[in-house]
């Protein structure tokens, strides 16, 4: 691949962020789900003492040699109201190349949800491990039954809610974990597109950051649809957001054993490996994002989506691709890769241990931001691997 | 990308397609027959109309003999190029179902139902290929789950000693699941047969995945790399894991390297019978000519 020149290069200051020069200077920042703590709300819609970890046990398998359920490794049925397993957390993380945290951020005008882990992350000032937030701006609904109509909490939009939104996150900017590109708070929206008056919004959310001297945040667009260049909507740069835009091929009809009343799709992880590795994001502002394997079987049981084919061995070098990708497309503090997930355990999408792996996948994680092929930033794609294909 | 069609029980019903239509208006239009009012009347169409019933049923196997036995009588049947296309497709052997589906496009190049499956099989080819690619770039990586150098089939397999062969190959591998039992036997050991596969040699019984799973001190054999193990692996504790790989297919070999390892509890051994499998491995795998030259 050609090292494009362009926007990443020019705005990149050529330094070496802190904290992980003596690995790669590409920061990997993880999508880290709160929900793993009993909340009034989930007890009412879901039933008393609902956690994620209640889909998560009720899984079971719908193929043969499907992996499920899932069952956590060292860290166990944890509380994210414990602070000795967020400290785990981020302990586990720092010793395998993550360099941070992004904490989703559930705003519904004014109201927040799910927001016990941050806050206390926020006033213990532990753990001591990078942070920033994705603002979850999704209805809340019944959509791990299926019911997608169901919406128990709706967003109802305003430019005054979004920059009382922004305002609260203030004090956030503020912590000297915040993940900043050149001073510049990142924050995360998770579907921009839901935003009417985007533009404005963003607009609004730089005059207020102005005055407060937090710095100009370097807002960032996840790719869960397909979205125009971030620069028409006020915006800085995208994320991919795997498994959003992936070309599904079917597998149903070759699963051994699949159950007759399955309505969901199998699907294959490499596929989506391969996807990702054919588009040339060129001098784009679109940051990367992997991920190590994806089942919501969790949440949609016999509806589910399933990707079969991960391993540790194809995530390594997935990370290695893209790592090598992102160092030479982007600079200084500029390099950022996202993993989805740290911990999305309805959704098979996580780098945490469980049972069946250990720690396998976040030792293929470290490994591939240490390998030489990433360090040295070149030659992204092997050429012996040939991606062709819809 | 849609998924395969098949008819539904009864051509009036709506197309499983999801068009809205009825099934005889739309893919079903001139394509493959209803079961037959009359099987007494139509000997070929109760033969085709069983063979559909088996192939909603899962029952493979009995679908493809009979749709074979369909053309053997007339090598240029439609419905049964068509539909043994699809168990191809269904059983992942895509050579063989693009030659046959693209053999009945030909003959009736209006059936929407045989286009769209075709296309289906293509598409699946393509990106296959692009699977085995990664999966040749990764497949250095699981040799720290291999036993290098990789020994023979039936190393230190003496009288009384438990073994357990496991089919899990294609119908091709058959002959050589019962070659290795046969010497096993042959050797005075305890051998168990088991069926992990869709089409395991005669006799062979499912495999039961609990006694599997809580195996200890076994030799165990699996023969072929088609079919997935499941998770018994990972709570057995076998005194040897071999895989006998019968064709070159990295994603195939990937897959039952890591089941077979019990996601990285053990090391396994990898055995070939064809020498440009074992050179085309990328992992350490002992070609055998006979399993009887140790």
């Amino acid at each position: 691949m050609t090292v494009p020149t362009g926007w990443p290069r020019e705005r990149g200051t050529g330094l070496s962020p802190s904290g992980q020069g003596a690995m790669s200077d590409v920061r990997a920042i993880a999508f880290y789900l709160p929900q793993y703590h009993p909340i009034p709300e989930n007890d009412a819609w879901w039933g008393e003492g609902f956690t994620e970890w209640t889909n998560v046990r009720r899984a079971r398998p719908n193929f043969r040699g499907h992996a499920q359920p899932r069952a956590p490794g060292e860290l166990g049925w944890y509380d994210l109201r414990d602070a000795s397993v967020r400290a785990a957390q981020a302990a586990l993380a720092k010793a395998h190349g993550v360099h941070g945290f992004c904490y989703y951020h559930y705003w519904f005008n004014g109201r927040r949800l799910l927001e016990q882990p941050l806050d206390a992350m926020l006033a213990s000032g532990a753990p001591d491990f990078p942070f920033c937030v994705c603002w979850a701006n999704e209805n809340w609904t019944r959509r791990w039954d299926g019911l997608e109509h169901e919406v128990l909490l709706a967003q109802r939009y305003s430019i005054d809610d979004s920059a009382n939104l922004f305002r609260s996150l203030l004090p956030l900017f503020q912590d000297p974990r915040y993940i900043r590109i050149n001073g510049r708070p990142l924050l995360l929206v998770y579907k921009a597109q839901l935003v009417p008056d985007l533009a404005a919004t963003a607009a609004r959310w730089r005059e207020m950051a102005a005055k407060s001297d937090v710095g100009n945040p370097f807002l960032v667009a996840c790719e869960t649809t397909n979205l125009p260049p971030p620069a028409t909507f006020g915006f800085d740069a995208l994320v991919e957001f795997p498994p959003h835009r992936h070309q599904a091929v079917r597998l149903n009809a070759m699963i051994p054993g699949l159950r007759k009343d399955f309505t969901g799709i199998v699907t294959s992880y490499r596929a989506q490996v391969a996807q990702s590795l054919r588009r040339a994001p060129g001098n784009e502002p679109i940051f990367r994002c992997v991920m190590p394997a994806w089942d919501n079987t969790p949440r949609r049981l016999e509806c589910a989506t399933t990707f079969v084919g991960s391993s540790p061995e194809i995530f390594g070098w997935w990370v290695e691709q893209t790592a090598a990708e992102t160092r030479a497309r982007f600079r200084g503090e500029e390099r950022l890769l996202f993993v989805n997930a740290w911990n999305e355990w309805g959704e098979g999408c996580y780098l945490e241990p469980d049972i069946r792996y250990g720690r396998q996948y976040l030792e293929a994680f470290r490994d591939a931001l240490r390998s030489k092929a990433t360090q040295d930033g070149q030659a992204v794609i092997d050429a012996s691997v040939k991606l062709s294909g819809p | 990308m849609t998924g395969v069609v098949l008819p539904p029980a009864s051509r009036n019903s709506l197309c499983p397609c999801g068009s809205g239509s009825r099934y005889k208006e739309c893919h079903g239009a001139l394509g493959v027959p209803a079961p037959a009012v009359d099987p007494e009347t139509d000997r070929r169409s109760a033969v085709l109309a069983a063979a559909l019933a088996a192939q909603r049923a899962g029952d493979l196997v009995a679908a493809e003999a009979s749709y074979r036995a369909v053309l053997s009588e007339v090598p240029e049947h439609f419905d049964a190029l068509h539909m043994l296309g699809v168990v191809m497709l269904q059983e992942n052997r895509l050579d063989e179902a693009e030659m046959l589906i693209a053999r009945a496009v030909v003959l009736r190049p209006g059936i929407v139902a045989a286009q769209e499956n075709l296309a289906i099989v293509r598409q699946t080819r393509v990106a296959l290929a692009s699977e085995d690619s990664i999966c040749r770039a990764v497949m250095p990586r699981l040799a720290r789950l291999c036993l290098d150098p990789a020994p023979m089939v039936l190393a230190g397999v003496g009288a009384r000693d438990p073994v357990h062969v496991v089919f899990g190959g294609a119908r091709s591998d058959v002959l050589l699941a019962q070659r290795i039992a046969a010497a096993a036997t042959a050797r005075g050991a305890d051998v168990e047969k088991g069926n992990g596969g869709e089409s395991g040699p005669p006799g062979w019984l499912p495999i039961d995945e609990a006694r599997l799973a809580a195996l200890a001190d076994a030799t165990v054999i699996v023969v072929g790399l088609d079919a997935p193990l499941g998770e018994w692996p990972l709570s057995a504790s076998p005194r040897s894991m071999t895989l006998v790989a019968t064709r070159d297919a990295p994603c195939l070999l990937l897959e039952r390297v890591r089941e077979a390892s019990g996601q990285g509890r053990r090391r396994v051994a990898l055995a070939t019978p064809d020498a440009a499998v074992a050179e085309a491995a990328l992992l350490p795998m002992r070609h055998f000519a006979s399993l009887e030259d140790t």
